[in-house]
């Protein structure tokens, strides 16, 4: 009940007097993302030379943020923005217009594109709204892929050297050792050691071949596969298994861990589900026996249930941001997250 | 349960668009004789707003908590229509309703704004999730409607009065407001159950259109009300039947079939009550002409319109950076296509990695062993990643047939300068 007051009045005050979330200590550069997860790996590289602030939180869906006034303040007072730069946050340009904060924008230079040499999937041959809400550049959900999250930090890494070319040495240090902590929480300590970073994100690109080339190569008469640690390994439980998805957002996800989304609760992309579409949903997975439903935490999870109690599956519920669960508050604490609940279905 | 057909998916939604319209037909008849059109809109809002206000004191909003604290704003709301119902006209009361109606929409916004999932559960209040109505959701509607029913039956003769005639009714001896009420009181408690499933826009027509076409045919109430419920019935037949043959969402559907079946019996009901028929009957065919005549225009203007310059956003789309697709991929080493010793010698100097090198070296030993060894040796000292080495290592045994057991891979040139002599020795005596 107190809990319920402090929100009541929090929500009066954001409403009266927005505030900033970020501590505004002395001097630090400002780092605003739209999404949290960007924010968290901006924390990683910046380190205590910055503070992030972001919009939308782990438990929100990026595709609607309504404009309020203390989001264009938030914009006003960054020294870096960084965003997808994809067609992901349609509601940004008219956030910084408000701002009147004119470097931070697309192209400017306090400001990052997120999505910048990330290896694209599902960039769609016909464009067209027709198909639903199709995004043109290829689907803009990769912050779930631990390795699109380096690139990310790469390019937070690249925005922050710009403002701030003094300190470029510490963002390169910081950047090195994310790297090499998002490397070893996928593939493990020993193969890192044994093939290197290099050979294995180039492996990853294909990761159903780099499970097969596993299997087959060895070290030290040891086949590669046994050294496989970290959230792949985790992730070898559900390889290749049949899922339905709420929403179309998991491309990056599935590439990596071989996870197959057979169908999705939406017909379309951004399109509520239709009674017909979900009749022959429940009939494939009855069919098909497949028994877990991936739905993202925004999303109306009486649906996804109501679903699931139908066909006797499961529904996984996932944040999809940093911040969007209690103890999903680093960048590695979410894909911890995503890896384990999975995991834990598929038992 | 196996048998999976339109009942398994339709049934639940049939059965509850029934229900509402079994109370709301009846609700609506009030509503049209009070001439408070929009008082459903405004309470539908208010409860809305009590669920949303709920949702952030942490209770889920198909809970039965949400449920009661919704009631609880409802019968705020109806407290303020029962007492603001004056006679003296200064303020007519549509005006407050309408006040009413924004201000909890509003609200609703900045409350939802706060929460997650705040855009969908907007969406939700609106038009409601029928399709996904749940067992327990329908008997409790059933029941609760009637009751509503029944009290409205017993109480039939002063609340009818009160809606159709107030200066007689206070007149007859009638406290007003006492019955006001408890007529908005059932009517927000309808109304707050209603709206969970159906959503705002559905209650809506659910209670005002087959209230409007009875009022056009007869001004009886039985007779208004069994128009009401036949129609309501069509409609919910026709909505929902379309629904799922065309795969269309279904609460928006029926609202839709409302309007259509509301345009064709006004139509109906204008020629059939004039006095001269014939003359009657061109004005509608004009009159749809003119209508189609309207529609054709607009859906001419935005085809044209949208193949303009107009149609662009002027605030641009621009993306400097869209990335090239797939960028960053290291060429998979496979894909070595020349036998050509000469060019694979001249690729291998080239090659910027290990990992490469090892590739080509690995090809150059099959062709020529002596120079592929020296490759393979070079590679296998300068490699900084243990299992190029433990490749190019093995590729030297094979060639030389023997295995070099002192060679540890784990470590690089400098820690192992010593074990790699053997393997130099070897390469160095080929000839």
């Amino acid at each position: 009940m107190r809990n319920s007051i402090v929100i009541m009045m929090s929500l009066l005050f954001s409403i009266l007097a927005p505030v900033s979330r970020a501590d505004s200590g002395d001097k630090k550069i400002k780092v605003v993302a739209s999404l949290s997860s960007y924010a968290a790996i901006a924390k990683e590289i910046g380190g205590d030379l910055v503070s992030t602030d972001w919009i939308v939180n782990g438990g929100q869906d990026p595709h609607f943020v309504r404009p309020r006034p203390s989001l264009a303040r938030k914009l006003a007072e960054a020294d870096l923005f960084i965003s997808t730069g994809l067609d992901l946050e349609l509601w940004a340009p008219s956030l910084i217009d408000l701002s009147g904060n004119d470097q931070i924008r697309s192209g400017q230079r306090r400001y990052v594109s997120a999505s910048q040499g990330v290896r694209m999937l599902e960039v769609p041959k016909v464009k067209s709204r027709s198909e639903g809400g199709v995004h043109i550049y290829g689907n803009p959900h990769f912050i779930i892929d631990p390795l699109a999250g380096e690139v990310v930090a790469r390019n937070i890494a690249t925005g922050l050297s710009r403002i701030d070319p003094e300190h470029q040495q510490v963002y390169t240090a910081n950047l090195k050792r994310f790297d090499d902590e998002i490397d070893r929480r996928l593939f493990g300590d020993e193969l890192v050691r044994i093939l290197g970073p290099k050979i294995l994100h180039r492996l990853a690109e294909n990761s159903n071949s780099m499970i097969e080339f596993l299997e087959k190569k060895s070290y030290k008469g040891k086949p590669l596969i046994n050294m496989l640690g970290g959230w792949l390994k985790k992730g070898l439980k559900f390889r290749g298994k049949k899922v339905v998805a709420y929403h179309k957002q998991w491309a990056y996800f599935d590439d990596l861990f071989g996870l197959e989304v057979v169908d999705h609760v939406e017909p379309r992309p951004s399109i509520p589900p239709t009674p017909r579409h979900i009749d022959q949903l429940i009939k494939q997975m009855r069919k098909e026996k497949i028994n877990v439903i991936l739905a993202a935490s925004y999303y109306d999870l009486a649906k996804v249930r109501l679903i699931a109690d139908q066909v006797g599956a499961k529904a996984v519920i996932v944040v999809m941001g940093v911040g969007g669960a209690p103890g999903v508050n680093t960048y590695f604490d979410l894909i911890d997250h995503m890896v384990d609940q999975i995991a834990a279905a598929s038992d | 349960m196996h048998q999976l057909g339109i009942s398994d998916l339709m049934l639940r939604a049939f059965l509850e668009c029934l229900i509402l319209v079994g109370i709301h037909a009846y609700l609506g008849l009030h509503v049209i004789r009070r001439k408070v059109i929009f008082v459903d809109l405004a309470l539908a809002q208010v409860a809305a707003l009590g669920t949303t206000v709920g949702f952030l004191f942490g209770m889920a909003p198909d809970s039965t908590a949400a449920l009661l604290f919704s009631m609880l704003f409802t019968f705020v709301a109806a407290a303020l229509f029962a007492i603001t119902r004056t006679r003296r006209d200064r303020v007519p009361q549509e005006a407050i309703i309408g006040v009413v109606f924004a201000i909890a929409a509003s609200v609703v916004i900045l409350v939802v704004d706060r929460a997650p999932h705040g855009a969908e559960h907007i969406k939700e209040v609106m038009t409601g999730a029928i399709l996904w109505v749940r067992w327990d959701a329908i008997i409790l509607a059933a029941c609760a409607y009637s009751v509503v029913g029944l009290f409205h039956y017993i109480f039939r003769r002063p609340i009818l009065a009160i809606s159709e005639d107030p200066g007689k009714a206070k007149a007859d001896g009638i406290r007003l407001w006492v019955w006001d009420f408890w007529f908005y009181l059932s009517f927000g408690l309808v109304i707050s159950i209603s709206v969970r499933t159906a959503g705002v826009l559905l209650v809506f027509v659910f209670l005002v259109v087959p209230a409007i076409i009875a009022s056009l045919i007869t001004s009886k109430l039985l007779y208004q009300l069994l128009v009401g419920w036949g129609m309501g019935f069509l409609v919910t037949v026709l909505g929902l039947g379309t629904s799922y043959l065309a795969d269309m969402p279904a609460g928006p559907s029926v609202v839709a079939f409302y309007g259509i079946v509301l345009g064709l019996a006004a139509l109906i009901i204008h020629v059939v009550s004039a006095d001269t028929k014939l003359r009657a009957f061109i004005r509608v065919i004009v009159g749809t002409l003119a209508t189609l005549g309207i529609v054709g225009f607009v859906w001419f203007s935005g085809w044209a319109l949208s193949r303009t310059e107009l149609a662009r956003s002027p605030r641009g789309h621009e993306h400097p950076h869209a990335p090239a697709l797939a960028s960053g991929a290291a060429e998979p080493k496979t894909q070595i296509a020349s036998d050509n010793l000469a060019e694979l010698e001249r690729a291998f100097d080239k090659a910027a990695d290990s990992e490469m090198k090892l590739a080509y070296a690995q090809k150059i030993a099959a062709n020529d062993p002596r120079s592929g060894a020296r490759r393979l040796l070079s590679v296998l000292k300068s490699a900084q990643v243990p299992f190029v080495r433990e490749e190019a290592l093995d590729a030297l045994s094979k060639l030389a047939g023997k295995k070099f057991a002192g060679v540890d891979t784990d470590k690089d040139y400098s820690q192992n300068a010593a074990d790699l002599r053997e393997v130099e020795e070897w390469v160095g005596s080929m000839n």
